[in-house]
């Protein structure tokens, strides 16, 4: 084989790795997110976060619903001296409702259940604590009963019900993969057929 | 290709001159062929339609991903989210075995880049990720990145030179910056395949094209200092980004004189003039104080990437420094702009923004001046772009009598047409 020939041969090899790397590494990536998620819904302590949800719309991943939390802010263990977008390890305790509560932020893991952010600041408040924004803030939906989970919601405000809305949540060594949102006692899910059902039948009256 | 045509050129004084028959010279000659601009033509044709149809079917296939399917499982939603994925793979290694050609590869790798986007969109679709997609598109950009590569596609780059482009806004935090230096990294991960479509002398429509679409994303990602405007430091790092392109074009095609071949050019000459125009306005005063106030030793680390681009661009440049005339003045704009704000520290506000307007007046003038040399009615119209624009933008901020102003903008009108025709009768009188 000529010196030419050897190097195309070589090339062709080269390439023919470099795309089953690349398209190896493409496979692997998403499948370990599945699998991290999959191993957290299934093991994961689940949490009840109290929340309100608006109905916008991400246009790689469809419609959602976007889930505002009532609790922005965390104390802060003494000491805590991080930059922005460091780890911060925040401890969550449920209260007597029920709730979800965090209760502390800390640079370092604490032995109880913990959620593992990202340090955004310290807040304006007097008393020492920082700023929190939860990952699990989007419940994607099927666009048509996006919008009816709002008016659900709505309702459900209008009406002062005592069952508040809430997200549920499943906790596996600090990660957070949200499960369902409950609103009226019910799944989201179904609470938006459910006014859809409604408007259906009130357009055929 | 380039190899075809060379030999295409020399066959004919081969057989003048003994060394070749006319039989031996018309076997090369059909064993090389050399597109015909009708073939080229046809080819572009099928390429483009190609690419479109590739990229309706992979934008169909997200619209339909983003349906949200609620009655499906997780595990049909993966295998959904998956598979398109891994025909597109499968459609590489039949494009790679057959080298099949370039409409296809182009098909194939756009078709691939949105079969990876959907997969990880429903993905992240299935299990509820929150916060803003820019997670989700860096992902797509660094897995995708190689497809640019294996199928040597250059409508994969222009894709990817806009997902970085998008990215990089998406994560600038407004106060802080960006939080990495992941821009840089990509646009440096993208040039190396505008140098191999450059070694491929037959695609240099391609190649222009990537260029163009390489031009925002390399600006974002060498301001990476910028925060907040006055910024001493973006604005040092935005002189000297704009000074490199202009020194990226004269490194590369400089014969071309056409705009549509020179995008390092016009992205240098725009920047920089309506870097300097900003500058110039009240608003930008502090800024003239803060470079009074600035640590420079932070800045240079700061600045590093972009000082380490500008040394190794202009360095080259040096040596032909007597045929670049003029053009040395744009080079020395950042040098220029450090020097008038140090001297506005010493002569007051008035005194600064009134250097700004002489700098910016003297690159209208010299590049109109550099048009008569040069024969150049590109030149010759941007240079009188940049003092018409310097009126127009004075014109709303300052003090002067509206018959001045008048005299004034009717002097730049007559100047436009006048010399517009001055030089086009010395091109015809030398033609």
């Amino acid at each position: 084989m000529t010196d030419v020939k050897k190097t195309r041969v070589a090339g062709r090899t080269l390439l023919w790795a470099a795309l089953v790397v690349a398209s190896t590494a493409q496979l692997i990536v998403p499948v370990s997110m599945i699998l991290g998620r999959e191993a957290t819904l299934r093991e994961g302590k689940a949490f009840h976060f109290e929340t309100a949800p608006v109905d916008p719309v991400d246009v790689l991943r469809g419609r959602y619903v976007r889930l505002a939390y009532a609790q922005t802010q965390v104390p802060s263990a003494t000491g805590l001296d991080l930059e922005r977008g460091e780890t911060m390890y925040v401890s969550i305790q449920v209260d007597e409702d029920g709730m979800a509560q965090m209760v502390e932020a800390s640079a370092r893991r604490p032995e109880s259940d913990y959620l593992k952010l990202q340090y955004r600041g310290s807040s304006s408040a007097g008393e020492e604590s920082v700023y929190v924004r939860l990952p699990f803030d989007r419940f994607y939906m099927d666009e048509r009963k996006a919008p009816s989970a709002d008016i659900a919601m709505a309702r459900l405000r209008r009406q002062e019900a005592t069952d508040p809305s809430y997200a549920v949540v499943r906790v596996r060594d600090g990660r957070a993969v949200l499960e369902d949102v409950i609103v009226g006692g019910q799944p989201i899910v179904e609470a938006a057929e459910a006014v859809l059902e409604e408007a259906e039948s009130e357009q055929l009256e | 290709m380039q190899h075809a045509r060379w030999l295409h050129g020399q066959l004919p004084n081969l057989v003048e001159e003994g060394l070749l028959t006319p039989q031996l010279a018309e076997q090369l000659l059909q064993r090389f062929p050399v597109a015909t601009e009708e073939g080229r033509s046809a080819r572009l044709v099928t390429l483009v339609i190609g690419v479109l149809g590739s990229a309706l079917i992979g934008s169909g296939i997200i619209l339909l991903l983003a349906h949200n399917w609620d009655d499906l499982s997780r595990a049909a939603r993966t295998v959904i989210a998956l598979t398109p994925l891994c025909l597109a793979q499968v459609a590489a290694c039949w494009a790679l075995w057959r080298r099949a050609s370039r409409a296809w590869c182009e098909g194939v790798a756009v078709f691939w880049v949105f079969a990876l986007g959907a997969a990880l969109a429903l993905i992240e679709q299935t299990y509820h990720f929150g916060g803003p997609p820019d997670g989700l598109l860096l992902r797509w950009l660094l897995l995708g990145l190689p497809i640019v590569y294996l199928l040597r596609s250059a409508t994969a780059a222009c894709l990817a030179c806009w997902g970085i482009a998008i990215w990089t806004m998406m994560s600038f935090d407004i106060g802080h910056g960006w939080k990495s230096d992941m821009p840089l990294l990509l646009v440096l991960l993208l040039v190396p395949f505008l140098f191999l479509l450059r070694r491929d002398g037959g695609r240099r429509v391609a190649s222009r094209c990537v260029s163009w679409a390489l031009v925002l994303p390399t600006f974002l990602a060498f301001v990476s200092p910028l925060r907040l405007l006055p910024d001493p430091v973006g604005a040092l790092a935005a002189a000297f980004v704009f000074a490199g392109f202009l020194a990226i074009d004269r490194t590369a095609d400089a014969e071309q004189q056409r705009v549509l071949a020179r995008p390092w050019w016009v992205a240098a000459r725009l920047g920089t003039v309506g870097f300097l125009l900003a500058l110039s306005f009240d608003e930008a005063l502090p800024l003239m104080k803060a470079f009074s106030e600035l640590e420079w030793m932070d800045a240079l680390r700061g600045l590093g990437p972009v000082f380490l681009l500008f040394a190794v661009l202009v360095r080259p440049l040096w040596k032909r420094r007597r045929e670049l005339g003029f053009e040395w003045a744009w080079l020395a704009v950042p040098l220029a702009f450090v020097t008038v704000t140090f001297l506005g520290e010493a002569v007051g506000e008035e005194g600064y923004q009134l250097l700004m307007n002489l700098l910016l007046l003297a690159l209208g003038i010299g590049g109109i001046l550099l048009s008569f040399r040069s024969h150049s009615l590109l030149q010759l119209n941007f240079g009188l772009g940049v003092v018409t624009l310097l009126a127009i933008v004075r014109f709303f901020d300052s003090g002067i009598d509206f018959s001045v102003r008048g005299v004034a903008f009717i002097l730049v009108g007559c100047l436009f047409f006048g010399l517009n025709a001055a030089l086009v009768r010395r091109r015809r009188a030398l033609s």
